[in-house]
């Protein structure tokens, strides 16, 4: 893979939040609409914004896209890691990515049926609009345990030249601590636990966008170093290399009969 | 566990000592930093309304309050020992280590009574502010003294005299300084929510 291709799946963890950054300053959703809004209120905004909604619904789905390369990256990272053992921690990562851009994916299409039909029963509108954002701020769960696993990952780095600096392995477990703030929207309409305050939104939102710009810078340095080490080889050639270099003839995967 | 690059096993304390290791403070300040917006968040909520708050306040039992406070701090001078004691090793560290598990888990006992006694009179998380907080904040302190519990069974096999590792003390000293974290965030958060009228 050539070096220009990985510096840009290590930095789509930033170009995701331009894209949600934009569609946010287009609605004019930054900061967002509480959740004390009455279902006449929601409905007449959905009428006032409805283009600029759909809209923002298409950035979140193209934020979902380039979130998806990002966690990508990061597991090729932990890959390196767990080179040589059960690749465990890549796995747990790579499939709460998963989980998040399939999230992002979700929220992005309830705003669209949001605002799809303008003409309809207000609660109904009200409801939608309820779902999408509490599907984009609650599940909080896929970021927190992907961080975590990131965190463990690096902290096993037994290498005498880790991928990952270990200080990140810290910072890692401190940005899984901040996400479960959103689970506090559960409770409240209005105030710093409501979805537009400080606990549910401010903090897991500044916390998930330092996050993006730490990993993301962090993972280009390491695809740069893997870049010096590997040049722009194929899988197929980096396998064929391993391949001369080991004494056994058949692949190591081939499981004795028993 | 450890790295050769940070943590070199130490023989005493020498000046520029840092415990455990450098990037363990990132997150014990981030920790500080976050409990630290919730204590301005609460002084605010107070000062909205003092006697609305004090009234809220009422409601807690601070003699449950008072005796978490006691056996945490119990925790951590057992945790201060036994680490002590696996740098001499000494066959009776882990013990220590254990006991401050059993403290943890005498703690987590304690706060389930005062949220069962508190759900009973009727206050709940999604009840007034003060009530959201104080379920809130002490359910995330509770989740990191369960976390702080596994890190310190974990130290317990560490502190094993047998235990031969490059980096047991850095390990051990690392999972300490978490737990005396735990600790203050409880003192700070006892003070704020039963204390200050």
């Amino acid at each position: 893979m050539n070096k220009h291709l990985r510096a840009l799946c290590a930095w789509s963890g930033v170009i995701t939040l331009v894209f949600m950054f934009v569609g946010m300053v287009v609605t004019g959703w930054l900061p967002v609409p509480g959740p004390d809004m009455t279902a006449d209120q929601v409905a007449a905004m959905y009428e006032e914004k409805h283009d600029r909604i759909r809209f923002f619904s298409m950035m979140n789905l193209c934020a979902a896209g380039w979130s998806m390369m990002w966690f990508a990256a990061i597991s090729a990272q932990l890959r390196r890691i767990e080179s040589g053992r059960s690749p465990m921690w890549t796995y747990l990562q790579l499939g709460c990515g998963v989980c998040s851009s399939f999230l992002f994916c979700v929220q992005a299409l309830t705003w669209t049926v949001a605002a799809f039909r303008p003409d309809r029963n207000p609660e109904i509108t009200q409801a939608f609009h309820d779902m999408a954002f509490i599907w984009f701020l609650m599940p909080f769960v896929f970021a927190m345990v992907g961080a975590l696993a990131i965190a463990l990952c690096i902290l096993e780095d037994k290498s005498a030249d880790p991928v990952y600096p270990r200080w990140a392995g810290y910072a890692n477990l401190y940005f899984a601590f901040g996400f479960p703030m959103a689970m506090f929207l559960t409770y409240a309409k209005t105030g710093p636990f409501a979805w537009d305050g400080l606990w549910p939104w401010w903090i897991p939102v500044v916390d998930y966008t330092i996050w993006s710009f730490v990993m993301s810078w962090l993972t280009h340095r390491a695809s740069n170093r893997q870049h010096a080490e590997e040049g722009d080889a194929t899988a197929i050639d980096m396998a064929y290399a391993l391949r001369s270099t080991v004494s056994t003839p058949e692949p190591a995967r081939v499981r004795e009969s028993v | 566990m450890t790295v050769d690059a940070v943590a070199r096993p130490r023989a005493g304390q020498k000046p520029g000592h840092v415990p455990g290791e450098p990037g363990l403070w990132v997150l014990v300040f981030g920790d500080l930093l976050v409990f630290g917006v919730f204590f301005v968040m609460v002084l605010a909520l107070r000062g909205q309304d003092p006697a609305e708050f004090v009234a809220a306040q009422q409601t807690l039992h601070v003699e449950w309050g008072v005796l978490n406070t006691i056996v945490l701090l119990t925790s951590s001078l057992f945790v201060v020992l036994g680490v002590r004691r696996a740098a001499e090793r000494d066959p009776r560290a882990p013990r220590l280590l254990l006991a401050a598990v059993a403290c943890g888990l005498i703690f987590a006992g304690v706060k389930a009574i005062e949220y069962t006694t508190l759900v009973q009179d009727g206050h709940r998380p999604a009840g007034d502010e003060f009530h959201a907080y104080y379920f809130m904040f002490t359910g995330v302190h509770l989740a990191h003294v369960l976390i702080g519990m596994s890190a310190l069974l974990f130290a317990a096999r560490l502190a094993r005299p047998s235990f031969t590792g490059t980096h047991r003390n850095g390990a051990l000293e690392g999972i300490a300084t978490f737990w005396h974290l735990v600790d203050l965030l409880w003192i700070m958060l006892f003070a704020t929510l039963y204390l200050m009228h």
